[in-house]
């Protein structure tokens, strides 16, 4: 904000003679805001250039101290249209047709805020105070968490009691296997600029280059400073293209490809003996009779029901083995056998282990997944014998029916060669540096809590069945669920139609807000001050510039709904002093606002200078305090021990023969989740393409640029293909974004399956059981926003016909 | 020895995120019906598509721009003298000295296809390398936006310079070199 750049002069040599040039000479001011982020989530801090109150470009913010982090892609430069873009919302307005109609009128804040406080009043009394569900995530809402959407609305939301949906919404697989494995959803993952330190870099269903480009630059560095870097995709994107090499699978059988590299590594004896031993439950007995971890209760009358078994090889008897505890002086524990442990029969957990994966032999799994056995087990032995090898999970392996089955798999490929916990290993989802903490509990107003929880897997169809509690209000700030969230049918016949009122705060009008009642405008993040974390930094995104139209901050608007609720006395605090209280944390070692702004908006603050490895200890949050690649949990759910299994909608099930194709969604860099605003990158990506295979697309007599349908029994959309040996035979792609506008017909979202609407068979029922497990966790947590668990989402799961649509 | 600016994109580090090309469309105000930069895949007949057949596929991105060529043919066939260059060796297509649509001389001259033709304002027009960032000190929009050690600016008369070192050691190819047309833009797949 002090930055002032009035260096800009005339340009030399007379050359340039466009429009610019006479703002150049204008001065410009500097400013740090988070990048909007498009749903990345990587938030980058950009440099934004402001002159005569408009944002002219922007560029990425030096990082302070990780210069390696410092970063912006086309969506965070071309982010400079965000707030003037054509359909941006500038006032606030009523429905007068009916839902859906397009028939708007403009009315005043106030009679905006009185008629939304005067309904939710009215509903919260007749139904309760659960009745009003709150939500917020998306564009304007970024950073998440900050002070605006997820921070003043989760306080508005805990005050009044509202109902909250818990779990972010897809995308739960790798989160799940963490839990498993781990006992914590981001575990086992170093930090990304370590992977220069890695042999290997398998990155396993992820097009990093398009969809995590900061992630995928500390993938490129290393792969130039001699990292070998193995891509594990049935579709070649850019991914694929640039690393070492590309491993073409089988879409959806990862968890095959795993078992059989786990079988080639158990069985050619390339695994870790020593950190199998000690840091993970392979040498725990299991009970014969109940697949359950024998405990010393079991063996002995007055043994502790807490403590595990093992079997001490040199003495020839089981030995109990405490929670945390890695090794037992003079105990040597034994991996493989069966064991009589007083009357009790049992195996080792490593043994169980090693059987699953015999299953897939790789002359077996090469039927699976399609790949050659030699090449499976070269891969296993490359990945075994590496000195450091990384495991990036994406979500690519997890968007199915078994998604943590796939995650688990592999993850276990980690656990038995002692690749957690050091420099260059690694096997998770979660890859982030380093970032301190905000002080959120005093703004959630934690102590003050009165909102219900739903989980994601059963909330949404919990508003479509009006149970366990009717909900009759949805105060969405800045989502778009009808676009984001599978089958925008379900949500327009079977959710919206039970709600009386729904309050739509965004920064345009979105496929959502046309089924609203009531439209807010939100100011942009160019248009507010908001904190966030991350790169070890703490980071005050500055406001660069006055809200367009009548837009208001998150933050004002929940402030002017409680003050009509009767909650004013909750939002007496000014912006500075939200801020203030929010750095007011241990972690932050002080920084103040202040000194943000006096230094660009991001501080430095104590903490790690060198990356982060996860569980360098090798203590892990589960219960053993050890990896568990068996979890006794599961067992009656048959899913103790990873294995493949074919989803319900799958490329051998019943509906495949009437929709032989599988139809999936991700992202391209032009465009990320529902934000395909600017024209800058619409030059680049100007219409939806299907991706097809010639091989699929000849016998169908489809030709590059033919206009097409890809349907199947919940719905069809039409756009135009081309063809591409990028697609594997068998797979049809288009990149997620697009809104029904730019279709020739339909959505592809109604191709997909509802689940978040109708019944709990309709998911892998382990998630029933983390649901369970993690209840109590979900419903004290002070705000939704720190309940990642969700669920593996079946994005991927849909089968569906393609064929030219006559006459075009 | 008088500077000559000159560019090297390292292909192996590119990976086609078009950050240079919007970079360059914001900064220089290119109209959206044309594009002074552009990145092309060098794969299949469409954009980030690869060649050969699954699974035995390639792809690689290329950026492109004017080559700012040491004897630039579309100066030669000027007719209006609109482009010239400068002591630096960046050649300067000058809008307002442009004839217009009835001339087109230098787009039809250019091997390498990058002079645009801007049908709403019936000129033609090129990048100049952001010669109004170069004169305060900073780089063209299309370097500086790029974050992926991928595009190295700078003098090419000066071995010392991270470009010339670039060129020398990661063996820098120009394209079309048998036009003679001696470009400043290099490439390099090392």
């Amino acid at each position: 904000m002090d930055r002032t750049d009035q260096s800009a002069g005339a340009p030399q040599g007379g050359v340039i003679s466009q429009d610019y040039s006479a703002s150049e000479t204008s001065v410009s001011d500097y400013y740090t805001v988070a990048c909007p982020g498009m749903g990345c989530h990587q938030n980058c801090p950009l440099s934004v250039e402001v002159a005569d109150g408009r944002i002219k470009r922007i560029e990425a913010a030096p990082i302070p101290g990780s210069p390696e982090n410092t970063h912006a892609c086309l969506r965070g430069i071309g982010a400079h249209q965000l707030p003037y873009l054509p359909n941006r919302l500038l006032y606030p307005k009523k429905r007068v047709g009916k839902r859906g109609e397009g028939k708007w009128q403009r009315i005043s804040w106030d009679e905006a805020l009185d008629t939304v406080a005067a309904q939710i009043k009215q509903i919260q009394a007749e139904y309760g105070p659960e009745a009003v569900l709150m939500s917020s995530s998306g564009s304007s809402a970024v950073p998440i968490g900050g002070l605006n959407a997820g921070g003043a609305t989760t306080r508005l939301g805990n005050l009044l009691g509202c109902t909250d949906i818990v779990g972010w919404t897809v995308d739960g697989g790798p989160f799940c296997a963490g839990l498993v494995n781990y006992g914590f959803f981001f575990g086992g993952g170093n930090d990304a600029a370590d992977w220069v330190n890695s042999d290997l870099l398998v990155i396993w269903g992820e097009n990093m280059a398009e969809s995590a480009m900061r992630d995928f630059n500390h993938a490129m560095r290393a792969k130039q400073q001699g990292t070998k870097v193995v891509v594990v995709s049935p579709t070649y994107d850019a991914t694929a293209a640039l690393a070492s090499e590309w491993i073409p699978v089988e879409s959806r059988t990862d968890a095959a490809l795993a078992l059989a590299m786990l079988h080639v590594i158990l069985d050619e004896e390339r695994f870790d003996a020593e950190y199998v031993a000690h840091h993970t439950v392979a040498p725990f007995l299991v009970r014969n009779d109940n697949g359950q971890f024998l405990r010393e209760s079991d063996i002995a009358a007055d043994g502790n029901a807490e403590n595990y078994v093992v079997w001490d090889a040199a003495a020839g008897r089981p030995v109990a083995m405490p929670p945390n505890t890695q090794k037992l002086n003079g105990v040597t524990p034994a991996l493989r056998g069966n064991f009589d442990a007083a009357g009790t029969p049992c195996r080792t957990a490593f043994d169980l282990l090693a059987e699953r994966a015999a299953e897939y032999v790789p002359e077996r799994a090469t039927d699976i997944c399609q790949l050659p056995a030699e090449k499976i087990r070269a891969f296993a032995r490359e990945y075994a014998d590496a000195g450091a090898a990384a495991i990036k999970l994406g979500f690519g392996v997890a968007r199915t029916f078994y998604g943590d089955l796939n995650c688990r798999a592999i993850m276990a490929l980690a656990a038995v060669t002692g690749n957690v916990g050091k420099s260059g290993g690694g096997a998770s989802g979660w890859c982030r540096a380093y970032a301190p903490f905000l002080n959120g509990d005093p703004l959630y107003a934690a102590d003050e809590r009165r909102s219900k929880r739903l989980h994601i897997s059963t909330g949404y169809g919990a508003i479509a069945r009006q149970d366990p509690w009717p909900i009759k209000a949805w105060l969405l700030f800045a989502a778009n669920p009808l676009n984001t969230q599978p089958n925008a049918n379900t949500w327009i016949n079977d959710i919206l139609p039970q709600l009386d009122l729904v309050v739509a705060v965004d920064i345009v009008n979105s496929w959502t807000s046309e089924y609203a009642d009531i439209v807010l405008p939100g100011a942009t993040i160019f248009e507010r001050e908001d904190l966030y974390t991350g790169l070890g930094c703490t980071i005050l995104s500055e406001q660069a510039i006055e809200p367009e139209g009548e837009a208001r901050t998150d933050l004002e608007i929940c402030t002017e709904l409680a003050q009509r609720l009767g909650l004013g006395e909750f939002f007496d605090k000014s912006q500075d002093e939200w801020l203030e209280l929010m750095l007011d944390h241990p972690s932050q070692g002080g920084v103040t606002l202040e000194q943000l702004r006096a230094n660009d908006g991001m501080v430095r603050t104590p903490g790690p200078t060198e990356p982060i490895i996860g569980y360098a200890d090798k203590k892990f949050d589960t219960r053993s305090g050890r990896i568990e690649f068996y979890a006794e949990y599961l067992k009656e759910i048959g899913q103790e021990l990873p294995t493949h299994l074919d989803p319900p909608e799958g490329k051998h099930s019943k509906l495949a023969q009437k929709y032989p194709l599988q139809f999936f969604t991700g992202r391209r860099k032009y465009v990320n989740q529902s934000q395909s605003y600017f024209s800058t990158t619409k030059t680049l990506c100007p219409e939806p393409l299907l991706r097809m295979n010639p091989l699929d697309a000849k016998p169908r007599g489809i030709k590059d640029d033919d206009l097409v349908r890809v349907f199947n029994d919940r719905g069809e959309v039409r756009l135009k293909a081309i063809l591409t040996e990028a697609m594997r035979p068998g797979t049809v792609w288009v990149e997620h974004g697009w809104w029904p506008k730019d279709f020739a017909g339909g959505h592809y979202q109604n191709l997909l399956k509802p689940v978040c609407a109708p019944d709990e068979s309709m998911i892998n029922p382990a998630f029933q059981v983390f649901w369970e497990m993690y209840k109590d966790y979900a419903e004290q947590a002070p705000s939704p926003g720190l309940t990642p668990y969700g669920i593996a989402d079946q994005l991927f799961d849909c089968m569906a016909q393609v064929e030219t649509v006559a006459g075009a | 020895m008088a500077t000559q600016y000159g560019i090297i994109y390292d292909l192996e580090r590119c990976i086609g995120c078009h950050a240079c090309s919007v970079a360059c469309r914001i900064e220089n105000a290119v109209d959206e019906s044309i594009a002074w930069h552009e990145v092309k895949t060098l794969g299949g007949c469409h954009a980030d598509t690869p060649s050969g057949v699954y699974p035995n596929l390639e792809m690689r991105w290329e950026p492109t721009l004017c080559m700012h060529c040491k004897e630039a043919p579309c100066m030669e066939v000027c007719p209006a003298d609109a482009i010239t260059r400068r002591d630096d060796g960046i050649v300067v297509l000058e809008r307002d000295d442009c004839i217009g649509l009835g001339c087109k001389k230098c787009t039809w001259a250019c091997p390498y296809g990058v002079i645009e033709i801007n049908e709403k304002e019936g000129v033609m027009e090129k990048c100049n390398l952001c010669t109004h960032r170069i004169d305060q000190g900073k780089q063209p929009a299309c370097v500086e936006a790029c974050v992926y050690e991928a595009t190295f600016f700078g003098d090419l008369n000066d071995p010392d310079s991270t470009v010339s070192r670039k060129v020398r050691e990661q063996k820098g190819e120009v394209r079309l070199p048998e036009r003679g047309t001696k470009p400043v833009v290099y490439y390099s797949s090392k």
